[in-house]
């Protein structure tokens, strides 16, 4: 949609929209314009928690945010891993041009409890501006604590599991499968939007 | 009449008194400053524990030509003929079975340190202004130890269980006493007329000047400070600067040497007796809680930061419990303090009742604020951000928290680094890398690939250090639709390994 017919629906205000546009909503832009297009806003959340449901490691689901880490990355703001399911291999993320100096891996040995208790806390922090958490398992209360405690930081949490959970409280949450050159990413729930949507985005 | 023989009686004690004094003058030494200097000559070995005297062991450092010249050699090295000043390898010639040690000066200067701190039992003015030695001014001890002797004997008791070997030499000039204590030569100068014929012999290598003076010093055939002394002032100031007339005044005691007094590193220290014993760590709290805050004004106090504390329990029997407590960048911030004690008190399991709880610290550095960045307007305050990485790390412990860094060789797995502090990372390779990297290669069924790409990379290195590897990696899709990065070692090309995923 041009933006002067954007700007002309949005003068009159007896004009009502089906589709709402989040236009307040803080965003990042995910670098895929395929996927923006889905998004409510436009991007990544940049206030909230976004689970995403892999239905395997390795898929291309670090390749979908390498554009946003670059982004925060070149800000200066710190990248936290919280127990990833392998380790992060510096030398390819040199490669794909993000500072590893400002990276940080947190290691909860199995426990359950302090992984909610770390991700809680770094999301607080303004200064990790994005937190990265592999749990073992999803649990919808305390995933409500970890969504307040990023619209508190003003930071992005990011979750990845395998599981298949109807609900939980995280205002975005996608499915990824693989595809024959890329990703399909499904929108299985948006604030601000519908669910259902497909963007299907191509990784090298 | 009365006035006047209490008049008479006064006269003759006031003159005395006036006698008294003319003769303290005279005798001035009595009251000027008496040096000990006290020389390790062993230190470099000592602080590597070289101090076994039947293996031959050298220090070495490196000059301006980038040789590695001797610094200090052990006693059974010297009998080999191995000498300082030595290069390494005439010295390896010599004795092929020389232990040798890089000259460590900062763990010299914390040896030196640690013995000047002994030394202030001895006197308040300690100094370690001359290399590898201690100067303690004692003329205001020798009342208390009753004389020089029994005062170096106890010095020398102290230090020596340290596992020290020191000379002692006692000179009213400090730089004299260090001279004669260098030159091994244990003596005792009380008055200043004595210093210039006892120096005299002493050989000039023991000044602390440059390497290319003394050359040039023996070419013209100066070999002791007694020689120095003859020629005339003028032209030895034009030949050899003025640095070299400096020191030979400030060893005759012509010239003052003014010295820095070294002072004890502050501590503290601070016991709250409980009113009962008690196993409830909720009761033990407000004691920790009154402990930090006095740590926090003592340190605000001196403008000072703590790096590094230990909370001590004091139990009626048994050990005391020990925590030892740090902080990533020194703090004297007490809300933080008590965060992170509480979450060691947390996860605490006491052994008994606590009757005292104690709280130490030596780790007392000076207070550095963090500058404020001038154009970044909406920035984290780091300070906050390393408090909450000392939070992290004191509930999950020390491995828990790692930064990455990449090192610049072609095998994968040596290409990385777990650290504790970010580092600079090398980039070298050119050919992408996967995201994810697995602990330890997996051998693949046949079954679990759907696809591999041709494009090979062969990566042969490491044949110098025992991890040689052969391989050539490609990239590859298993079936559920991973992005997968295997290898085949180049003996057995049929067997394929998983190494790392795309992600």
């Amino acid at each position: 949609m041009n933006a002067e017919l954007e700007q002309l629906l949005k003068s009159d205000g007896r004009i009502w929209r089906g589709k709402k546009t989040v236009a307040d909503i803080p965003i990042l832009a995910t670098g895929f314009p395929e996927l923006d297009r889905v998004l409510p806003g436009g991007g990544w959340p940049a206030h909230a928690l976004t689970e995403i449901r892999v239905a395997e490691w390795g898929i291309g689901e670090l390749s979908l945010l390498l554009p946003a880490m670059r982004a925060l990355n070149d800000e200066g703001f710190w990248l936290v891993w919280v127990t990833p399911p392998f380790e992060p291999y510096p030398p390819a993320l040199c490669q794909r041009g993000l500072d590893v100096q400002r990276m940080l891996v947190v290691d909860t040995a199995d426990s359950e409890a302090d992984f909610w208790w770390v991700m809680e806390k770094l999301l607080r922090h303004p200064a990790a501006r994005l937190v990265l958490g592999w749990p073992r398992q999803i649990r919808g209360t305390l995933l409500r604590r970890l969504q307040l405690a990023a619209e508190e930081g003003g930071t992005i949490g990011m979750l990845f599991h395998r599981e298949a959970i109807d609900s939980t409280p995280a205002p975005l949450r996608l499915a990824l499968s693989p595809s024959v050159e890329g990703l399909e990413i499904r929108v299985l729930k948006a604030r601000g939007g519908f669910g259902g949507a497909v963007a299907r985005v191509v990784l090298n | 009449m009365l006035p006047r023989i209490s008049a008479q009686r006064q006269v003759p004690s006031l003159s005395e008194e006036f006698h008294q004094k003319q003769s303290d003058c005279e005798d001035a030494s009595h009251w000027a400053p008496l040096w000990l200097g006290v020389y390790l000559p062993r230190l470099a070995l000592e602080v590597f524990g070289l101090t076994d005297e039947r293996r031959p062991a050298a220090v070495v450092t490196g000059d301006q030509q980038g040789r590695s010249l001797l610094h200090a050699v052990s006693a059974s090295a010297m009998k080999q003929g191995v000498i300082p000043g030595m290069t390494l390898t005439s010295a390896y010639a010599l004795c092929p079975t020389l232990a040798v040690e890089i000259r460590d000066l900062k763990k010299e200067q914390q040896a030196l340190n640690k013995l000047a701190e002994l030394g202030l039992a001895f006197t308040s003015w300690v100094s370690l202004d001359f290399p590898e030695a201690l100067l303690l001014e004692v003329r205001g001890s020798l009342a208390l130890f009753g004389s020089l002797e029994n005062l170096t004997a106890k010095l020398r008791e102290t230090l020596c269980t340290k596992g020290h070997r020191i000379c002692c030499a006692a000179a009213p000039a400090p730089l004299a006493s260090w001279l004669l204590a260098r030159s091994g030569r244990e003596c005792r100068i009380l008055i200043h007329e004595q210093l210039r014929s006892v120096l005299g012999t002493l050989s000039t290598e023991l000044l602390d000047i440059d390497r290319d003076i003394h050359d040039r010093l023996r070419k013209t055939g100066v070999s002791c400070l007694r020689d120095l002394w003859r020629l005339p002032r003028d032209g030895l100031a034009r030949r050899y600067g003025t640095r070299l007339l400096i020191l030979l005044d400030q060893a005759a005691g012509y010239r003052a040497t003014p010295l820095r007094r070294f002072h004890a590193p502050p501590r503290f220290d601070a016991v709250i007796e409980l009113p009962e014993e008690t196993d409830r760590l909720a009761r033990l709290v407000p004691a920790v809680e009154m402990l930090i805050a006095r740590l926090a004004s003592f340190l605000i106090e001196r403008d000072a930061a703590v790096a590094e504390f230990d909370l001590i329990l004091v139990h009626r029997e048994g050990a005391p419990t020990r925590l030892r407590q740090g902080a990533r960048r020194p703090t004297r911030d007490h809300v933080h303090l008590m965060r992170l004690l509480q979450e060691r008190l947390d996860c605490l399991r006491l052994p008994g009742p606590v009757c005292a709880v104690r709280l130490f610290s030596s780790a007392i550095m000076p207070w550095t604020p963090v500058a404020a960045d001038l154009f970044v307007e909406r920035s984290a305050d780091p300070v906050e951000w390393q408090q909450l990485l000392d939070h992290l790390q004191t509930r999950l412990g020390t491995g828990a928290l790692r930064y990455l860094s990449a090192r610049p060789d072609h095998r994968p797995e040596y290409a990385r680094q777990w650290t504790m502090q970010p580092q600079a990372s090398v980039p070298v390779w050119t050919v992408l890398r996967p995201v994810w990297l697995l602990p330890a290669p997996r051998a693949l069924s046949p079954g679990e690939l759907s696809a591999i790409f041709p494009e090979a990379e062969r990566i042969e290195s490491g044949w110098w250090d025992g991890a040689a590897i052969r391989r050539d990696y490609h990239r590859a899709v298993d079936r559920r639709g991973a992005k997968l990065w295997i290898y085949r070692n180049s003996e057995s090309p049929a067997q394929w390994y998983l190494h790392g995923l795309f992600g």
